[in-house]
């Protein structure tokens, strides 16, 4: 069995490895890039990235990392033979996905990237109920997802940055579900005051036919994640409303809501424990994945920018 | 006492209007029914216990105001003939099915010297005012951007009958969101974008449709007015709305105050309202407006206006592009 290892902040370290751990899979080593090991963590510890590979002979890396220091640091791995694993916010410019694909088919590697609706229970879950016919044909579809505002990186990232990272899960999940998309037409307030928290507002059109939502930002002042979806069909509808599916409150303060905070910690848990058995078994989305999805983002960033509907050709989107 | 007519029970809240004006007995007096379908005007006057009037003349005659529920495309016959008799008019949105009905009756009105009003009941819900309050108080600071839906069941009947409704879910539930956006901000909107089709019921009509608007100040807004609850959704519908500003966010549900009821005998769940009724706030509005010969609350350029976003949609669908919108 292939081993994993992480890097990651100290902050993210020991919810990934427990989620890893959850799931029944090891991590065997980690390196903590802001260089702050935090306690009881069910991994080594490792010097370095490059350490990885030649001290704990680790074979796929699964790296959250900036979207800055994402490009570096998988070219460093590529370079002693691990595999990448790709985190959110990623990298999705189509010209350095292109590139770290080249730098690992140079070195026998393999580029993966963890799209977090995939792994989530209850997106799949709507994608097995779309898949089994029940409901009908899918006609409208409304895909919601609102990051806190507090969210360090709304404030750091550049507005075509944050907006590519608002826009790419909800991207990759129609795509996965729907097929190619036809067309999209993208604004937001990002294009009104980059300063501002981001909101984007899309609307675009499946080949297959769906008419698509999609809400996506950095406004919730809950301090946690909200993911949200709506799927109406020809003789039925799906609904999914995260902040309302916990299952589970506390109240006090923050520190107290055991499935609040900055993540849904157990939906997230859940998602990676379910990443990391594809991707094991060979079976997680794909560096080429990526690289589709990074065209689509392109081209929503350019409606964005010039106001203007975008359509794919058939070969980008599909 | 005003005496107000009613023409044509087409439209359905013909009989959420009838029934306010019931209520309003000792200010009003619901001086008859006219209906193109002579059979169903004489069921709802009798319904009413209020005389039916089979000729639309004589009930132009007996009416100072009339409330036009007809078919939409009949608005500008109806409204041209009660502006001729006198009457002020209240008449059931969407304006028009085109533009130039819709300035016709703006003009004929202007000319007649009576009063147009347009019937947009969702401005009159109680969360809908305290968000244009706490929007003009500076609450959530300027405006960014809004999400607005208009969900709604597939009506049926003439609903679904271009030559009679002028379209189908973009033009029946674009001007609700629209019409508050307009009123929200006190902008207009200048371009749309949007997605409309027919995906849902097989009917000869849109029943699906996504729609994205900028605004004179861009502020940019999208709305659904796609015909997509189910059948077994716990209401006929929605208006949401969430105002994203500089200072914080207003969501808002003008149909949120009701009770979940779990009825077995129905095998179903439904909302049962108990929030304030809108079609009787805005009756009282009218008439309150005819009582002290003010001028309307919600204007036939109201209408018009948004009338001409939901034809920009469908033009910006035809042409697959982003358009205009009339000014």
């Amino acid at each position: 069995m292939k081993k994993i290892g992480l890097v990651t902040n100290s902050n993210s370290l020991s919810w990934i490895v427990e989620s890893y751990s959850a799931a029944g899979i090891d991590v065997r080593a980690a390196v903590a890039l802001d260089g702050v090991w935090p306690d009881s963590v069910g991994c080594a510890q490792a010097e370095s990235v490059t350490a990885l590979k030649t001290e704990y002979g680790v074979d796929i890396v699964h790296l959250v990392a900036s979207p800055q220091d994402q490009s570096d640091l998988a070219l460093e791995l590529f370079a002693v033979g691990c595999d990448v694993v790709l985190t959110l916010p990623t990298v999705c410019q189509p010209t350095q996905v292109k590139r770290l694909l080249e730098a690992a088919a140079a070195n026998q590697a393999d580029l993966y990237w963890f799209a977090p609706q995939r792994f989530d229970p209850a997106y799949r879950s709507a994608k097995e109920k779309l898949e089994s016919g029940a409901l009908g044909p899918a006609a409208v579809v409304r895909l919601e997802h609102t990051q806190s505002s507090n969210f360090s990186n709304v404030r750091t990232l550049p507005a075509a940055a944050s907006v590519a990272e608002a826009l790419v899960c909800d991207l990759d999940y129609l795509h996965w579900c729907f097929g190619p998309i036809q067309r999209i037409f993208v604004r937001g307030t990002a294009d009104l005051d980059p300063s501002h928290p981001k909101q984007i507002l899309a609307v675009a059109r499946m080949a297959q036919g769906p008419i698509v939502h999609i809400q996506a930002g950095f406004t919730s002042d809950a301090g946690e994640d909200r993911w949200a979806l709506e799927i109406s069909c020809r003789d039925g509808m799906i609904v999914h409303d995260s902040s309302s599916s916990q299952g589970l409150f506390v109240q006090g303060p923050a520190a107290e809501r055991p499935l609040a905070g900055p993540f849904s910690w157990l939906l997230h848990q859940n998602a990676i424990g379910r990443f990391g058995r594809d991707l094991l078994s060979g079976l997680a989305p794909t560096g080429e994945e990526l690289l589709q999805l990074s065209y689509l983002v392109e081209g929503a960033l350019v409606s964005l920018r010039s106001k203007q509907l975008t359509v794919f050709d058939q070969e980008v989107s599909g | 006492m005003k005496r107000i007519g009613l023409i044509s029970m087409a439209h359905m809240h013909a009989y959420s209007y009838a029934q306010a004006l019931g209520t309003l007995s000792d200010r009003v007096v619901l001086s008859g029914i006219f209906d193109s379908d002579d059979e169903r005007g004489r069921k709802a006057a009798e319904q009413f216990s209020v005389p039916y009037q089979s000729n639309l003349g004589t009930l132009l005659a007996c009416s100072d105001a009339v409330i036009i529920c007809s078919e939409n495309v009949y608005h500008k016959e109806y409204t041209l003939a009660a502006a001729a008799a006198g009457c002020d008019v209240l008449c059931e949105k969407p304006i028009a099915t085109n533009e130039a009905d819709a300035l016709t009756m703006i003009e004929a009105c202007e000319k007649a010297g009576v009063r147009l009003q347009i019937a947009f009941p969702v401005r009159f819900s109680a969360p809908v005012c305290r968000a244009k309050q706490l929007i003009a108080d500076g609450k959530i600071g300027d405006v960014l951007c809004i999400k607005g839906t208009n969900h709604g069941q597939m009506p049926g009947g003439w609903f679904v009958d271009p030559a009679l409704s002028g379209g189908g879910a973009v033009m029946d539930h674009t001007v609700h969101v629209v019409d508050l956006i307009r009123w929200f901000l006190g902008k207009e909107i200048i371009s749309m974008y949007a997605e409309v089709d027919n995906m849902l019921y097989g009917e000869q009509i849109d029943d699906c449709g996504m729609l994205t608007m900028e605004l004179e100040d861009g502020v940019v807004a999208t709305q659904d007015p796609s015909w997509s609850r189910p059948r077994t959704f716990p209401t006929w519908g929605d208006v949401l709305l969430e105002i994203v500003g500089t200072k914080g966010t207003l969501r808002v549900d003008a149909f949120a105050q009701g009770l979940a009821v779990f009825d077995d005998t129905n095998k179903q769940v439904v909302q049962h309202g108990w929030g304030e009724d809108m079609d009787q706030l805005l009756i009282e509005d009218f008439v309150t407006m005819l009582e002290n010969d003010q001028n309307p609350s919600i204007t036939g350029y109201d209408g018009l206006q948004a009338m001409r976003a939901a034809l920009a949609a469908y033009e910006s669908a035809r042409q697959a592009k982003a358009v205009s919108v009339a000014r």
